[in-house]
């Protein structure tokens, strides 16, 4: 039994009975040597085929109104239907219903989770006491859930490389439950390095020769349905690769010292943030950023200049301005940056100069947020 | 930021929007914000059309009704990718109403 596709559709490839493997394992080493007489798969509909006669299956409903429109489980009817597997399908939290389960004395032999993805606001990033950050909340506690279980395997996304894959099984290690990594994959095309992440810089990505992480095996498809998908593929026309991937041509020295440029610039803003005016530092940054295409610099540049937002003024745009028009960092996170940490303030600032005070009511000149006016 | 919003350069034109999203977001200068966003509508590059849609959305957080009147009256000028993305925070149903409403007739 395989998985195949986005679609989470379900087919049999041999005469094995449904029950001898476990889907979610593309390889006979991942999968448990002895067969499970009983799996429990969450949250997804391909894992309603858990491989067993004995299929528990459910939804993680966290955010239940958006998904309990989608529990029909038709894909999981079908799914079961075609494997001929009985599927017990339940619509709930299922840490609630592992948890209630667990009281019941009842055990698993495998247990497939796919917890939430992402914290999809500061207020889901909670659990600082525990060490626990983002989506990790759910992965403890989809752990703890799986104590009892033989096996646990999590579909986790991650967005970064750093978060993947010790954030993963730590909590699973808390909870002494095994972990299976089944598959690591890397980020989508429209994914790219979040330059504001230290350590988010994928050095698979820039040197695939080195890549210590193999690439997934691609699934062996028929000739006519490639072609069909490649058919349906919108046409690159005149995109840009390079916009969202660095070459190797274009990547400079970002991997060579970063470290060492990093604290290069703490040190030497260390050292003169008190002497310097914003001027310097503008000059210092322009030095800084001029005549490379490396992004560590870039942000090294804006952030040096970001310390003297009291003192930013009209005037500094042009520059800016010049940074962004010089392709010294073509990507979109670089530019992003550059808007958050000095033009936005910029602009929130002389909004409020504009209105003769700042947001607390107090006088532009005496507030301490002020704006300089431009001489030019 | 109008300025910018002409400028050849495409990472000047996405800094036009961008920059102005924190004040979006407060409900500040949204005429300037639906402003360059009419007139980067035509902008043919996806990081520009992403850009606008992520600006139109922070602009509805503070005034939803307005971000509405706007997809509707601009709609077919709209690329999708700036559409979906402007109309993310809205119920489902509102959602592919505006979709709906605002398709291009071919």
């Amino acid at each position: 039994m395989t998985v195949t596709g986005d679609r989470h559709r379900v087919r049999r490839r041999s005469a094995a009975r449904p029950e001898d493997r476990v889907c979610f394992s593309t390889s006979a080493r991942t999968a448990p040597r002895r067969p499970p007489t009983r799996a429990d798969g969450c949250s997804t509909a391909s894992a309603t085929t858990a491989a067993s006669r004995w299929c528990w299956a459910a939804r993680a409903t966290r955010r239940s109104r958006s998904t309990s429109r989608r529990m029909r489980w038709p894909a999981s009817r079908q799914n079961a239907a075609r494997n001929g597997v009985a599927v017990d399908a339940r619509v709930g939290n299922v840490f609630d219903e592992l948890r209630g389960l667990d009281r019941l004395g009842e055990r698993f032999d495998t247990i497939v989770l796919d917890p939430p993805a992402f914290a999809k606001n500061k207020a889901a990033v909670v659990e600082r006491s525990r060490g626990l950050q983002g989506d990790q909340p759910a992965r403890a506690q989809a752990a703890e859930s799986g104590r009892h279980a033989g096996h646990l395997q999590l579909l986790v996304s991650t967005s970064t490389r750093r978060r993947s894959p010790r954030s993963s099984t730590r909590p699973a290690v808390d909870a002494q439950a095994h972990v299976t990594v089944v598959e690591k994959r890397m980020q989508g095309r429209d994914h790219p390095v979040l330059l504001g992440v230290p350590g988010d810089v994928l050095p698979e990505m820039l040197h695939p020769q080195k890549a210590r992480v193999a690439a997934a095996a691609t699934p062996v498809r028929g000739g006519a349905r490639a072609a069909r998908a490649g058919g349906m593929a919108r046409p690159s026309g005149g995109f840009d690769s390079s916009r969202y991937f660095r070459g190797r041509a274009t990547s400079g020295s970002t991997t060579s010292a970063p470290r060492r440029c990093a604290s290069w610039r703490g040190r030497s803003t260390r050292t003169h943030q008190d002497a310097w005016s914003i001027d310097e530092a503008m000059a210092f940054a322009d030095a800084l950023i001029v005549g490379s295409r490396i992004s560590r610099r870039s942000r090294s540049a804006s952030r040096l200049v970001a310390r003297y937002r009291r003192d930013f003024a009209p005037r500094l745009l042009p520059a800016w301005k010049r940074w962004l028009a010089g392709n010294h960092s073509a990507n979109w996170a670089t530019t992003d940056s550059i808007c958050g940490v000095l033009i936005g303030p910029l602009l929130a600032a002389a909004s409020r100069a504009g209105r003769g005070g700042c947001a607390s009511g107090r006088a532009i000149a005496t507030c301490g947020c002020g704006v300089r006016r431009s001489s030019g | 930021m109008r300025v910018w919003a002409r400028d050849r350069n495409m990472w000047v034109r996405r800094a036009s929007i961008v920059g102005l999203i924190p004040r979006a977001r407060r409900g500040e200068s949204l005429d300037l914000v639906y402003a360059i966003a009419t007139r980067l509508h035509a902008d043919h590059e996806d990081l520009i059309q992403k850009a606008v849609g992520w600006a139109l959305r922070e602009a509805g957080k503070t005034d939803m009704p307005r971000l509405e009147r706007y997809l509707r009256a601009n709609g077919a000028a709209i690329p999708r990718t700036t559409l979906r993305y402007a109309i993310e925070r809205f119920p489902e149903a509102k959602r592919r109403a505006l979709l709906l409403a605002t398709r291009r007739t071919a």
